[in-house]
């Protein structure tokens, strides 16, 4: 029987329409159904790995080659001409629907009858048995009309058994690809497979607009050597080819947004293409590990006050165990720097740590696991930036700066930043603050026998948050939490929370070098930023940070703030530029002229 | 107060300028979070109150992605073949991790689980937007409304109303049951069907794995031979781990200061479902005061806790609808919180202003 399918499925791809019918007469009725499901299965599970433009061709085969087995079917005299005439109506409609195997079977068995299609399947029934309504019901109303004293009808639980096994299949997830063109991977994306089987093939023209010309600020990046005439300097993710170093069969993934782009409008660059000047390059693997503390040391851009919250265990047995939160504070003003790496004390005075629990101090392995600064790294980082990103060429790296950091230990100072709130029942207030159906995920942490033994470092788990400041408010709870707390703390520090500010505020809007600035361990080529108007389509600020989330490459997704600060971007821009104003029309000539006359001095 | 003036004291040019603010107002785009589209979201439910009648159904999903082995794969970890049955986790402390580091990984795995489930289980058709042709597990579905709230503890659930095709409003319910006894057995059979109140009554005691954790584990496969034997095993068994409510009760019961119960557990046991021709209220079958109302292919299939009612007069309709709206116009500052924490901070300054020599220290 398989052998049967390959032989049909080889024969339609190889176009050749006589091998079908002569194979096709060796099958009984009940096979003959039963291959027609499994060659539209076999299709349709590998339909993304066929060219797209071939894919249509094979579906509208493929509904040649269903209908001449299922005429062979109603040949054999089993059907009637009223099953003959449902039939043909159900293969009269678009190829859509084999697209669907669900769907597919659908339509059989709601243009068959119930028992036809059983008779046929030895499958079990698909349609309700409850409802002898519908084995007919091609012919009369939609079900929408039907009366409504049938309701409510017990569903039977074969019916609910059958809704349950199609859950379970769309349960199991395929591994999302990833588009060479826009190094996405999304659920909402279907991606077709390009193969190009020998060297000297070529890809349609459409792609030749991904190709760098000499002179292209990424001309000589070796990340667009693949090894392959057809796609060397092409920008491409490597992540999306799949064998790219290899002479034959290389298979190219492709997004049906960026496909669609290339085959309509060739003289433009799709808006997520990578060619958009949306590639943002990659760390090299030493420098991977960098953390977040680390890279805010070595940012030329800083965003507001960062909140720790952490929570100790109540153990006796094992007090080193914590959880908590970060929290992010919008601050519309960054300030930037010259001079690398920051001081610490200017990283300090922007963080705030409430440590609670049973403890008088934050044990010593906490801090190391949050606060934990290598020098190493810092000057590896920086001196890497320094060579490949044009925003760090004028930077200075400051020796005497990066000794004050230890060689691998805690943030200096931030044992001064640390609030201690000591109560002898951390986990009940944690409890409470988080109360909620479920146990929280963190709450294991304070069970002992649960944690298994490993590293002591990996015990602290800590959730990324940000404050989202829709309305305008400047302050909210979590912060003031922050002042109140800071007032108990010794005296001999300063009792608030210093936001750090500069002179020298950075733009939100048309600053493209701006979160390259913030985040260079993002950006590491310092390329990539928002609102850049040398881009070639344009990208909304939306878009682009969707873009970023939807990256194949989870760097954008697991980091802690970036999400934060892009959100709260986004929201000002939202309050800023798309709001409008209202007046009853009867005062509208009398308003509108004295608003045009407005002037910002006016208003101050 | 003494220096506030009139607003006819003003110069001429401010008091121009208060005029224009009192007659112009400011419409602004729709932003995430703001309390304006959250404001929306309670008018668009007016709406379809309005177009469909009331809602039948309340449902609340809490999908748990720390569990899931699907989020365990959407995060990128191959190791774990999401076939099986019972799949090989990475250890509790990794994966609690993990749903704290990616957020959008969460994001996928909720809408994902949502998008199957309606797909599916009730027979929802996403692309044309109605009912498949035979519904699903309630029957045809003729409409629903979800709103999304991220918990305080980091996940994500979903409140649904549902509207079931056919259904009728509470006022012809109660008129119809009046009328006809059949029809009131037949209403009586479906929603006891479709939500329960109490495990399966099986005399076999079971020796329920204090480990057992249904979360973790795939759904079964219903084409499996042993599957109907098995079946009521299962239910009984993740009901007992997902739906039933703690004793005593948890913080969350007593949030924003409520005194008792807050979802009314212990619930009223009721051995037969029945309908009060005098007051016209409707009650169905609850055998276990503990156990929250489900549904039981919900629970074995998708494995988690969630929360299925009957909405059965107008009244109820209105508090899901403010419910579910008032979870999402939830503001971050929230009164109680605020008050709570500052009258604890006052106390401690004054505390230790009692035992300071130089009150001077306190700014």
């Amino acid at each position: 029987m398989l052998n049967a399918v390959s032989i049909l499925v080889k024969s339609w791809l190889d176009q050749d329409p006589h091998i079908q019918s002569s194979h096709l007469c060796r099958l009984s009725c009940s096979e003959l159904v039963d291959v027609t499901f499994k060659v539209y299965c076999t299709v349709s599970e590998h339909h993304a790995h066929i060219k797209h433009r071939a894919k249509e061709e094979i579906v509208s085969k493929l509904v040649q080659v269903l209908r001449a087995i299922m005429e062979s079917l109603l040949n054999a005299k089993v059907l009637s001409v009223h099953h003959t005439s449902q039939y043909r109506k159900f293969f009269g409609v678009s190829p859509g629907v084999l697209l669907n195997s669900d769907t597919f079977k659908d339509h059989c068995a709601l243009s068959l009858g119930d028992n036809v299609y059983c008779a046929f399947t030895c499958e079990a029934p698909r349609l309700t048995m409850s409802d002898p309504n519908l084995d007919s019901c091609a012919d009369k109303d939609p079900p929408k009309n039907r009366p409504t004293k049938e309701w409510p009808t017990k569903v039977s639980s074969d019916f609910a058994k059958k809704c349950a096994a199609r859950y379970r299949e769309a349960y199991q997830w395929k591994t999302l690809l990833c588009c060479a063109v826009c190094a996405r991977s999304s659920r909402d994306l279907s991606i077709t497979v390009y193969e190009l089987k020998h060297k000297d093939v070529d890809l349609p023209k459409g792609f030749q607009i991904l190709r760098m010309n000499e002179g292209h600020r990424l001309y000589d990046c070796p990340d667009f050597h693949f090894g392959h005439p057809a796609l060397d300097r092409l920008v491409l993710a490597c992540s999306g080819i799949k064998n790219p170093d290899q002479d034959n069969d290389v298979e190219l993934n492709v997004c049906d947004q960026c496909l669609t782009h290339l085959e309509k409008n060739a003289s433009t660059v799709p808006c997520h293409a990578l060619m958009n000047g949306l590639y943002v390059g990659e760390l090299p693997d030493h420098l991977k590990d960098i953390s977040w503390l680390e890279e805010q040391i070595c940012a030329l851009a800083r965003m507001g006050p960062i909140e720790f919250c952490l929570f100790g265990s109540d153990s006796k047995e094992q007090p080193f165990l914590a959880h908590g939160n970060v929290c992010f504070h919008p601050q519309p003003t960054v300030s930037t720097a010259k001079i690398l790496p920051l001081l610490p004390q200017d990283i300090t005075q922007m963080i705030a740590v409430v440590f609670t629990s049973s403890l008088t101090k934050m044990p010593e392995n906490i801090a190391r696991h949050v606060f934990r600064v290598r020098k190493k790294v810092l000057r590896d980082f920086l001196v890497h930036m320094h060579a490949v990103n044009p925003l760090c060429r004028d930077v200075v790296i400051q020796e005497a700066y990066l000794d004050l950091y230890p060689d691998d230990g805690v943030l200096p100072g931030i044992g001064d930043r640390i609030v201690v709130n000591t109560v002898s029942n951390a986990s009940d207030i944690f409890e409470e603050e988080t109360a909620a159906f479920e146990p929280h995920p963190a709450s294991m942490f304070n069970k002992v026998d649960s944690v298994p033994d490993s590293d002591p470092s990996e015990k602290v788990h800590i959730e990324h948050m940000g404050i989202y400041d829709s309305d305008g408010k400047t302050e909210s709870h979590r912060f003031l939490k922050v002042s109140a707390l800071r007032e108990l703390a010794p005296s001999d520090r300063p009792s608030h929370l210093v936001i750090p500010q500069s002179p020298e505020a950075l733009s939100e809007y048309t600053n493209p070098s701006l979160f390259p600035k913030m985040f260079p361990s993002l950006f590491p080529l310092g390329t990539g930023g928002f609102d850049d108007a040398t881009r070639r389509t344009p990208i909304g600020f939306r878009n682009q940070i969707k873009h970023f989330l939807d990256l194949h490459n989870p760097a954008f997704r697991r980091h802690q703030s970036f999400m934060f600060v892009a959100l709260n971007i986004y929201q000002r821009r939202l309050s800023h530029l798309h709001t409008s104003l209202a007046i009853r029309k009867s005062r509208y000539a009398h308003v509108a002229p004295k608003i045009a006359s407005l002037t910002p001095e006016i208003l101050n | 107060m003494e220096q506030e003036k009139k607003v006819s004291d003003l110069p001429a040019e401010d008091r121009d300028a208060f005029t224009l603010v009192n007659e112009v107002s400011a419409i602004s785009a729709n932003i995430p979070g703001s309390s304006a589209s959250k404001r929306k979201i309670r008018n668009d439910i007016r709406a379809y109150f309005g177009y469909f009648g009331m809602p039948h159904l309340f449902l609340t999903m809490n999908p748990n992605a720390s569990h899931s082995p699907l989020f365990q794969v959407i995060y990128g970890d191959d190791l774990v073949d999401i076939t099986q049955r019972f799949p090989d986790l990475a250890n509790s402390v990794n994966r609690r991790i993990r749903v704290a580091s990616d957020g959008v990984a969460g994001e996928t795995f909720f809408s994902h689980s949502i998008e199957i489930f309606f797909e599916h289980l009730l027979g929802w058709d996403h692309e044309t937007k109605q009912s498949k042709p035979r519904g699903g597990i309630f029957g045809k579905l003729r409409a629903y409304y979800g709103t999304v709230e991220f918990t305080d503890r980091g996940q994500l659930h979903g409140h649904f109303l549902i509207w079931l095709e056919g259904g009728l409003n509470p006022r012809e319910t109660h008129v119809k049951m009046k009328e006809n006894p059949d029809w009131q057995r037949q209403y009586f059979d479906f929603f006891e069907d479709i939500i329960r109140h109490h495990a399966p009554d099986i005399d076999i005691d079971i020796d329920v794995d204090p480990d057992f954790e249904p979360h973790a584990q795939g759904p079964p496969d219903p084409n499996d031979p042993l599957f109907d034997v098995e079946f009521p095993y299962e239910v009984k068994r993740c009901a007992d781990v997902l739906q039933k409510h703690n004793v005593p009760c948890h913080k969350v019961c007593f949030k924003y200061g409520s005194e008792d119960c807050r979802f009314g557990f212990p619930h009223d046991i009721v051995p037969e479902s029945s309908f009060d021709e005098t007051d016209n209220s409707i009650s169905l079958k609850c055998l276990d005061p503990m156990m929250n109302w489900f549904n039981p292919y919900i629970l074995t299939f998708c494995r988690h806790n969630h929360d299925l009612k009957c909405i059965l007069s107008g009244k109820s309709a209105k508090a899901a609808m403010i419910y579910i709206t008032d979870y999402i116009t939830k503001d971050d500052e929230q009164m109680h919180h605020t008050l709570s924490m500052f009258a604890a901070a006052v106390a401690k300054v004054a505390d230790r202003v009692a035992h300071s020599d130089n009150p001077q220290d306190q700014t």
